[in-house]
């Protein structure tokens, strides 16, 4: 992640403006692959911290565009690990010779200073600690992420985010809302007059006030948007004691070389399908989930959908953790009053104990039947139970 | 149960209603309609709030935000006999509905009157601290009073218990999952709650007792309503002037200019010039309170930028830590042989230099867990006698035996000063007399940067 001193914007009629560097300008790719061959180098040869800082430091001076040049620095050097220099075993060495000066200093004796051809006290400090791993990619890459990072870094200074996906398609929004579930933020939705989602999205406590606390969270979205086709954030930053409004599109050409968000499957849902299989002969899990428009600007992503092998009717599975126990309650009485939806819901232990359910939904058993309770992740065998009650 | 529900949702509070037409009026200045979940949410520091209007007007709910129970057993393992100021501390917290803060100088015994107070109350405790070391030195006097485990959140540890220690970090990451699990919130060093991030670690917890402890508490106005509307008003405070001879040590201050040597001097005057000259060619001025970020922004933008960062710097390290301080410091060294000393420096480059130079141990952020706590423990002993240090052990850190300690170079900071005045003032056996040190280079601002960090009461009769 950029820091502060790193951003470079335009500030102009209150709006900021991410200034990018040409990923494919020969003066910034050279600067790029200047920086790129230090840190691969400093890897062969296990070079240290403060030698690393000299050198790169070296290259920046010489950068034409220091500020970029700084900037990479900064990014090469999250993707570079150090490990202290092992030929000594310094607090051991250390102790001796503290006791040692210890003793003197009771005698009322200072020590003196040791000799050059002694190892320094105190060589285990960061800036002698040394290259251990270092993640390396192409220069091209290198600029690519420089250029996201550079929206990310204004978007710490944002505690909400409006998003606009012109015509999505159901993986774009999927990928967008398991992003927003996994970081624990909240969303709201609203329908663009041609064919568009706009989604609101901050964290629970925002609503009275602006927070720093989902600033991290909600830069982290940005890979996952700049992925998808068509899309544009917009977001409101307080930067140098300012309100200034910050605008980012597909237009801007970001790209993110992380593995697509939807692309990572979990340990637990991987087992659950496997189990799903094994155990289920009439009910299988079908592939790409769709949205439920349940009117009234509420749209539901279910987590999973399921078609019966007699019937082939899908029913959708919705899950509720406790990150996300606010919108519960909304969905249970959207529930009531909009029987027909084909939704199932699983819900964690943590946020609602089997009597609240039971009361909550007492006067609705066909309902009731279609909710269950897990504690972790659900089990494979109540979700059928609850599939096969409901297609009944 | 009601239809009514209170939950506790990541670090808020929602009001679920039966019939939305029953929103308590009363309440519409804390709730605020949520349009995200479609309900009523408000800040969980507000709960103690809420639960009392709801139930003074009779209305019908089901508290689901509480998740803790009252600690009927819970008791003092080992008696406390308080000192008449804990005492009176502890009764003006109570009478103030168990809210408030209470500033009381370091070394008069902060720990102990919340060891009192979690005593008193018998409700789950949430301890924040600002340092690791604090959060092993509060686990460890927990431990010791109450026998039970303790939680630590911080330095690595992930364990949450009745009575839990939590950096104002962790607090602040992991908050909004147990906000509701504690009915008292103990702020130490509570002068760092109102940034902007660590006031989430308060305001995102239920706990309707809370107490705020700190030897210098005084902050701006804005950062002083925040902290009392986070943890009420000051209920008690005393200074160190009072304590003195009593239960805190005698002490004096002893301000000491240091001469540069001539080439050092020379080259404190060439490179200040440059960096002045560059301040008054693009009109900054430090006593404006944009000063700093001024002069960073025409240090990047500007011709001569770069030469006058690197003038300033090097003139400040001249004035902190000129020649001439260290013979000084030899001096004074030489005239306490084999007491306990503290080195205070503004920098950790300053506090390794000392510490190559007479073979002391330093303790910086730098210096791992395992050797702070070897560090501290030889210094308590008396096996190491003297320990350096940057900012680490400006706060809290119970130092018993120290007698002498010497600011080296520091900030202009008042609050640092007095809490590393406070780091002497702990008695103990056989000490009659504390004595603080103040190094200054004479000539340079080092000596408007000294006259600003004595602005205080414990300094001001020792001028």
């Amino acid at each position: 992640m950029l820091k502060k001193e790193h951003i470079c914007c335009k500030i102009a009629s209150g709006r900021v403006k991410p200034q990018l560097t040409d990923t494919a300008a020969p003066s910034g790719l050279e600067t790029a692959s200047s920086l790129l061959a230090v840190y691969n180098e400093a890897l062969t040869s296990g070079m240290t911290r403060s030698a690393l800082e000299q050198l790169s430091g070296s290259v920046i001076s010489a950068s034409p565009d220091e500020k970029l040049a700084s900037g990479l620095n900064k990014l090469l050097l999250d993707r570079t690990e150090f490990a202290p220099a092992a030929e000594l075993d310094y607090p051991a060495y250390r102790k001796e010779l503290f006791s040692r000066s210890a003793e003197l200093f009771k005698q009322g004796i200072l020590s003196s200073p040791p000799s050059a051809e002694t190892p320094d006290i105190y060589g285990d400090l960061p800036a002698f600690e040394q290259v251990s791993a270092f993640e390396a990619l192409a220069p091209e890459a290198l600029l690519e992420l420089y250029n996201l990072a550079q929206c990310q870094a204004l978007l710490i200074y944002a505690s909400h985010l409006e998003l606009r996906l012109a015509d999505p398609d159901v993986s774009a929004l999927r990928k967008v809302m398991k992003a927003v579930k996994f970081f624990r933020l909240l969303a709201e939705f609203s329908k663009l007059k041609q064919n568009g989602i706009k989604i609101s999205v901050s964290g629970p406590y925002a609503l009275f006030g602006p927070s720093v606390k989902y600033a991290i969270s909600l830069a982290a979205l940005l890979p996952v948007l700049v992925n998808l086709k068509k899309w544009s954030l917009e977001a409101v930053i307080t930067l140098r004691e300012r309100e200034l409004k910050l605008k980012l599109d597909e237009k801007l050409g970001l790209h993110s070389a992380k593995r697509s968000f939807s692309s990572f499957v979990p340990e637990e849902i991987r087992l659950y399908h496997r189990h799903f299989a094994e155990k289920s002969a009439d009910w299988q899990i079908v592939g790409d989930t769709p949205f439920l428009d349940a009117g009234n600007q509420q749209i539901i992503f279910p987590d999973l959908s399921f078609a019966s092998q007699e019937s082939g009717k899908v029913i959708h599975l919705e899950l509720f953790h406790r990150w996300h126990a606010g919108q519960l309650n909304s969905r249970l009485e959207l529930l009531k009053q909009h029987p027909e939806l084909p939704l199932i819901l699983g819900i964690d232990r943590a946020i609602m104990t089997k009597a609240e359910l039971d009361e909550k939904l007492s006067n609705f058993p066909d309902i009731r039947k279609r909710c269950w309770l897990f504690s972790e992740f659900p089990g494979v065998e109540n979700t059928l139970r609850v599939l096969r009650q409901t297609e009944c | 149960m009601s239809g009514n529900i209170l939950r506790f949702d990541a670090g808020t509070l929602l009001l679920e209603l039966a019939d939305a037409g029953d929103f308590p009026f009363e309440l519409a200045g804390v709730f605020k309609h949520d349009p995200r979940t479609g309900n009523f949410r408000a800040r969980a520091c507000d709960y103690a709030k809420i639960v009392l209007t709801l139930k003074r007007k009779d209305f019908p709910f089901t508290d689901c935000a509480r998740a803790y129970s009252n600690l009927k057993n819970l008791a003092l393992k080992e008696k406390i006999t308080p000192h008449p100021h804990q005492q009176h501390a502890l009764e003006k917290w109570l009478a103030n509905s168990g809210r408030g803060v209470v500033s009381l100088p370091t070394g008069a015994g902060k720990t102990i009157l919340a060891v009192l107070a979690i005593a008193s109350l018998r409700r789950p405790a949430l301890v924040l601290v600002p340092t690791i070391d604090l959060l092993t030195q509060w686990a460890t006097v927990l431990e010791r009073f109450f026998g039970a485990p303790i939680g630590m959140l911080g330095g690595g540890s992930h364990d949450v218990q009745n009575l839990t220690v939590s950096t104002y970090d962790s607090a602040v990451l992991n908050i909004e999952f147990i906000g509701n699990r504690f009915g008292l919130l103990v702020a130490d060093e509570c002068h760092h709650l109102p940034g902007a991030e660590y006031q989430l670690g308060a305001a995102m917890a239920i706990a309707p007792f809370r107490l705020g402890l700190s030897a210098t508490p005084e902050m701006d106005e804005e950062r002083t309503a925040t902290l009392h509307e986070l943890l009420g008003e000051t209920v008690y405070s005393i200074g160190i002037d009072e304590l003195e001879g009593k239960v805190l040590s005698n002490y004096q201050v002893k301000r000491m200019f240091v001469q540069l040597n001539s080439d050092e001097e020379r080259l404190y005057r060439e490179q200040r010039a440059v960096y002045t000259g560059f301040l008054r060619r693009y009109g900054i001025s430090f006593a404006s309170r944009y000063g700093w970020r001024d002069f960073l922004i025409a240090c990047s933008r500007f011709a001569g930028g770069k030469e006058a960062f690197a003038a300033f710097l090097e003139q400040r390290k001249i004035a902190r830590a000129g020649r001439a301080k260290l013979e000084v410091l030899e001096k004074i060294l030489l005239t306490h042989p084999g007491e306990r000393i503290i080195i205070f420096t503004a920098d950790n480059d300053t506090a390794y230099e000392i510490g190559r130079r007479f073979i002391f141990p330093v303790l910086t952020h730098h210096t791992k867990s395992a050797e702070r706590k070897a560090f501290l423990d030889a210094f308590r002993t008396g096996d190491y006698p003297v320990l350096v240090t940057s900012k680490v052990l400006n706060e809290g850190v119970d130092i018993p035996s120290a007698a002498v300690g010497v600011v080296f170079s520091g900030s202009g900071s008042v609050r640092e000063h007095v809490q590393r005045l406070g780091r002497i003032l702990r008695p103990s056996p056989g000490k009659s007399q504390a004595m603080l040190y103040e190094l200054v280079s004479a000539g340079t601002s080092e000596e408007y940067t000294s006259g600003r960090r004595r602005e205080h009461r414990a300094y001001r009769k020792r001028r």
